[in-house]
């Protein structure tokens, strides 16, 4: 039995990793072929099935008038866009989820989990039903095609993932630490700093690093609501596909725009562990 | 130097938690309230430390309206049935805690602390965390912190 269970548990791991993993490093190949490598024959390995070439990659730097697609500025922007207005966030969604958790609010037959549920409900609705009243709010503003704009776009669709994960989150943290903290001295917002927060911090990176996937793979309201002063890296990376699918530069591209988010993951990943809240109250 | 509590009432929902409570607590001397389950006992320790605030009746100390007093600044000490310590801090930095937020002097906060890891025997263990700590040891760090703050009023 135990014997069966281990073949099981690896088979499951290798098949996992392999599905995961495999996407991945046919990406890592494709980007180093050329159109003959791509189009001729199934080619797996460098140098053994096919000739490497940079090609795919240069292109991503190349300006438009040498044949390229620049890809520089628009990764910038993105990268821009993505920070800011998970900070922002973050910050905002972090207040706003730490006063659901503690105070109670009452309106009407409206409390504290309608309002959270009302600050998630905007996730729920389908992105298209947001585009008309954004794009007639940036355009009434003269935000529109500008990072600002986008920003602003941004943190409203953000915003609630923080609330969400951050009110589940302080909700676990007793709230008696906060009452021994205002006895000990502190006033509600030391309370909040010096004491609540410093035991958040997984919460705080996880609803960071879902700001931050949500933020840098959104293609629709980047593409709705932006058209030649500004562009972001997905609407470039589609932007790629012409009359020839050029596979090695899509592929390049795809695994530059998934850099960011691996950085990030190994960053973070050690700080998910670490911060439990055990010795809080025994 | 009393602490004295007139007439105090508190209903946050349809029970009252505190029905006309009234006592007077003279200056050096230890007290203890029975009562059972439910009787209200946390919820008038809470209240005296300013973390609740009655919708009826006065409490005053030092002849000063105590209920006009932030909880932060009634110098009040109180330990937790369930022991609270801050998990991100060692157990020195939780003593410490509480003096650093009334910015006493390095010298002092040291010489205070000290005495109150002594008091409650826990020298030698100042750079533990709290999640190494048993619950006996983790109770005498709350403790500690109490005692370190040379409060006023004891809860």
């Amino acid at each position: 039995m135990s014997k069966l269970y281990t073949f099981l548990k690896y088979f499951f791991i290798t098949f996992w990793t392999v599905f995961v993993v495999a996407p991945f490093l046919w990406a890592v190949s494709t980007s180093f072929k050329d159109f003959q490598s791509v189009n001729s024959k199934v080619t797996y390995i460098p140098w053994l099935d096919f000739e490497p070439t940079l090609e795919g990659w240069r292109v991503l730097i190349k300006s438009p008038a040498k044949g390229g697609v620049d890809i520089v500025e628009p990764y910038f922007n993105s990268i821009f866009v993505t920070c800011t207005a998970s900070l922002i966030s973050i910050v905002l969604g972090t207040l706003a989820a730490y006063a659901l958790s503690r105070f109670t609010f009452k309106a009407g037959f409206v409390r504290n989990n309608d309002i959270t549920f009302f600050f998630i409900s905007q996730r729920i609705m389908p992105p298209i039903v947001l585009s008309i009243p954004f794009f007639i709010f940036l355009s009434t503003i003269g935000l529109l095609d500008s990072l600002l704009g986008l920003v602003v776009v941004y943190i409203v669709l953000l915003m609630p993932i923080a609330v969400w994960i951050m009110v589940d989150f302080f909700n676990r943290v007793p709230k008696e630490l906060d009452e021994t903290a205002l006895i000990d001295g502190c006033n509600p917002y030391q309370a909040f700093y010096k004491v609540v927060l410093p035991n958040s911090i997984p919460g705080l990176i996880v609803a960071g690093m879902f700001c931050i996937i949500f933020g840098w793979i959104d293609f629709f309201f980047a593409f709705i609501l932006t058209f030649t002063e500004v562009q972001l890296l997905p609407v470039k990376v589609v932007a790629l596909n012409s009359s020839i699918t050029p596979w090695w530069s899509l592929s390049a591209s795809a695994l530059v725009s998934v850099a960011p988010l691996i950085i990030v993951a190994f960053i973070v990943e050690r700080y998910l562990s670490k911060g439990n809240l055990s010795g809080a109250l025994k | 130097m009393n602490l004295i509590g007139e007439k105090i009432s508190y209903k946050p929902d349809e029970q009252f938690h505190l029905n006309d409570v009234s006592f007077n607590f003279k200056k050096g001397n230890l007290y203890t309230i029975l009562g059972r389950t439910l009787s209200g006992k946390t919820t008038l320790l809470k209240t005296i430390a300013g973390l609740l605030n009655p919708d009826q009746g006065s409490i005053s100390f030092e002849e000063k309206d105590f209920i006009k007093i932030p909880v932060w600044e009634r110098n009040v000490a109180m330990v937790y049935q369930q022991f609270i310590n801050y998990p991100h801090l060692n157990v020195y930095e939780n003593i410490t805690f509480p003096l650093e937020q009334r910015k006493l002097s390095p010298g002092q906060i040291k010489k205070d602390v000290d005495e109150a890891l002594k008091t409650v025997g826990l020298v030698g263990f100042e750079n533990r965390k709290i999640q190494e700590l048993s619950g006996g040891q983790q109770q005498r760090v709350a403790l500690a912190r109490s005692l370190a703050k040379k409060a006023k009023i004891c809860c």
